[in-house]
């Protein structure tokens, strides 16, 4: 055996571009870098508005696509350089659960199909017995029990049912890491508490990290362990959840807070300036929150800013705005 | 027939049947409730509730195998939407009654200009014809009310992002000026930031408009924001309706206490811990009694047997459940 990898996942200045029919580039993710320690696990939510880049991410780290530059490191390994032996187990220790509980089904199969195929796939089973116990696990571990759900077709079940199951067939795999791209965001408030509680339960007894991709602030707060914010592509603020979450410094991030609709709470006041509108003006190279910022100076149109680090933070906290810049700052 | 003292919607025992293989199923179950003038109303629950069937029943866009089998809803006082014939259904809709719909993103006809569409809608429920001129103007004070800027006048709806589509479809819906307008989940594809500015314009167009709204949507803590008084739906059923404030922060129904307490807040972390029960009311096989009595904590025997009614549990905070069989104050 080699030395235990140092992380997990390390995800290395990767950007990817898109170019439109007509010439245009479009960046989806920009210069961007995560990473989650080996142990313990985590839950790392990467969290954005539409066409921040969030899905790109879970492309990008499911191998669906490649990035245009950077590089993606699963234990020490760049996930492009994989031979065909390491892709497969890859393929084994990096699972995904998806948005859509209705889309991922191929309705004429019964629910029982989703688990032979991965057992047989992944050849997890010697036997029928074996493999009977291996779903029995999975599914006791989301709640649901075997006798009521495998001989159902998948319009049978409720979304919340489904989702579970997407659950149960990933930790059947035993996976390091699964993706949950907006996996609760197409079942009803009810029901959500109960999907997420899975997520923490597996972190917790498992050891299973989770990138938990999502535009709600809400749920991220209340399940994952740190935070990365992105607009339009790049990392606008990153930390520990409770850092960024109850005490946000980017002047996107603290706008997002502040409309969120919250049950005890009121809007305060008007925003005026936030409109979508000038979004898509133009800010040649500067901050791409520009056009929106209530706090916006000279000096944000000269660069990109990197994330400065936010000093006051007991936890690594930083934020890509010029508001945070100190004269010593360089690059991470 | 106009009177002050009569509320701008007045809803009574409305039902609607789907037919189905498996029989008649109720979306919606003898729902009673009324809109003041001014006021906004919200109309909440999950998926399945029946929020929208009654927003639908509501102008009559019902569709097979759907149909309302029972009950009236009276605007203003006078016209009873659901006796009108088709002749008078032209004239109430858009000008009485006008509706925000639902995915308004996808619901303006992509190869017409947004002038044209909004042409069409004054054109068509107006009595007399417009000269161009006066469209115009028209066209763009409704612009200049929902917080367009007047470019988008020649636009394609694909040229316009999210956010104006959905006041594009708020400037249709008030065109005519009707006295109420149903919005069912006007901001539920946007996000947080462009739904707080799209919120934003809904409120201060009803402000000044005077209308009354009728808002349909599942996201309680967006209700918070913005409605005065809200209804809570269950199995097509309202099973609790007061103030916002009395309904959001003392909920009497265990229903409601179950969604609000699901409701995540940024100032507690972790999850609440609520039983995993996920059982979707079954419309097409009813218990007897209560409808919520399967996934309820505090069931007890007369709720197998005995639907509740809604009574009084707190000032104009009413709720449908055996917990309060002589109503509390």
């Amino acid at each position: 055996m080699t030395d235990a990898p140092r992380t997990l996942l390390e995800i290395n200045g990767v950007t990817k571009l898109y170019r439109t029919p007509h010439g245009q580039e479009v960046v989806a993710l920009q210069d961007f870098n995560l990473m989650i320690p080996d142990k313990p696990a985590r839950i790392v939510a990467v969290a954005g508005e539409s066409g921040s880049g969030k899905s790109t991410l879970a492309s990008l780290v499911l191998g669906f696509i490649k990035p245009t530059s950077g590089e993606i490191i699963f234990r020490d390994r760049s996930v492009e350089r994989l031979t065909r032996g390491q892709r497969a187990i890859y393929r084994r220790h990096v699972q995904a659960v998806f948005q859509d509980p209705y889309g991922v089904f191929n309705p004429f199969y019964r629910i029982r199909h989703v688990f032979d195929l991965a057992i047989r796939n992944f050849k997890l089973a010697r036997s029928r017995s074996e493999a009977r116990n291996l779903v029995e696990e999975a599914l006791s571990v989301v709640g649901l029990r075997s006798e009521e759900i495998l001989d159902r077709y998948p319009y049978q079940l409720s979304g919340g049912q489904r989702q579970r199951v997407m659950m149960a067939r990933a930790y059947l795999l035993h996976p390091d890491l699964i993706v949950a791209d907006e996996p609760v965001s197409m079942i009803d408030a009810s029901l959500r508490a109960s999907i997420l509680s899975i997520m923490e339960r597996m972190r917790d007894t498992d050891g299973i990290s989770f990138i938990y991709i999502t535009h709600d602030l809400s749920t991220a707060h209340q399940i994952s362990d740190e935070i990365y914010l992105l607009y339009q592509g790049a990392t606008v603020e990153h930390g520990s959840t409770v850092d960024v979450l109850e005490n946000p410094t980017h002047p996107y991030a603290r706008a997002l807070i502040a409309s969120i609709p919250e049950i005890d709470r009121r809007w305060e006041g008007e925003i005026t300036g936030l409109n979508e509108e000038s979004q898509q003006a133009e800010t040649g190279s500067g901050c791409c929150f520009y056009p929106r910022c209530e706090q916006r100076m000279d000096r944000c149109l000269s660069a990109q800013p990197a994330l400065f680090s936010i000093l006051s933070a007991s936890e690594p906290h930083r934020s890509a705005c010029y508001l945070y810049e100190r004269e010593e700052d360089g690059e991470r | 027939m106009t009177d002050e003292s009569s509320p701008a919607l007045a809803v009574r025992d409305l039902a609607v049947e789907y037919a189905t293989d498996r029989g008649a199923l109720m979306a919606v179950n003898g729902v009673s409730f009324s809109v003041a003038k001014g006021e906004i109303l919200g109309l909440v629950g999950e998926s399945g509730c029946g929020k929208t069937t009654t927003a639908m029943a509501l102008l009559r866009l019902v569709q097979h195998p759907g149909r309302i089998v029972a009950g009236e809803a009276l605007i203003d006082g006078g016209q009873n939407i659901v006796a009108l014939d088709e002749k008078q259904l032209r004239s109430v809709r858009w000008r009485r009654i006008a509706l925000v719909p639902q995915g308004a993103l996808n619901s303006l006809n992509p190869v017409m200009r947004v002038k044209d569409q909004l042409g069409d809608v004054i054109q068509t429920h107006e009595d007399r014809r417009i000269g161009g001129r006066e469209l115009r103007e028209r066209i763009e004070h409704l612009f200049m009310l929902v917080g367009l800027p007047s470019r988008v006048y020649r636009l394609y709806p694909h040229e316009l992002s999210g956010g104006m589509k959905q006041r594009v479809c708020i400037a249709m819906a008030i065109a005519l000026d009707p006295p109420l307008v149903i919005a069912d989940e006007p901001t539920s594809a946007l996000d947080v930031i462009v739904q707080r500015v799209v919120a934003q314009t809904l409120l201060s167009v009803k402000q000044r408009l005077g209308m009354s709204l009728l808002l349909i949507g599942h996201d309680m803590g967006l209700m918070a924001q913005m409605a005065d008084r809200v209804a809570v739906m269950y199995a097509g059923e309202i099973v609790e309706i007061g103030p916002t404030s009395a309904v959001l922060g003392n909920p009497r129904h265990p229903y409601t206490q179950t969604l609000i307490a699901s409701v995540p807040t940024m100032r507690t972390r972790g999850l609440p811990r609520m039983g995993s029960d996920e059982s979707a009311p079954d419309l097409a096989s009813r218990p007897r009694g209560c409808a919520f009595q399967a996934r309820c904590s505090s069931v007890m025997d007369v709720c197998r047997s005995v639907a509740p009614e809604l009574r009084a549990v707190g000032e104009n905070q009413r709720a449908a459940c055996h917990l309060y069989p002589d109503g509390v104050a």
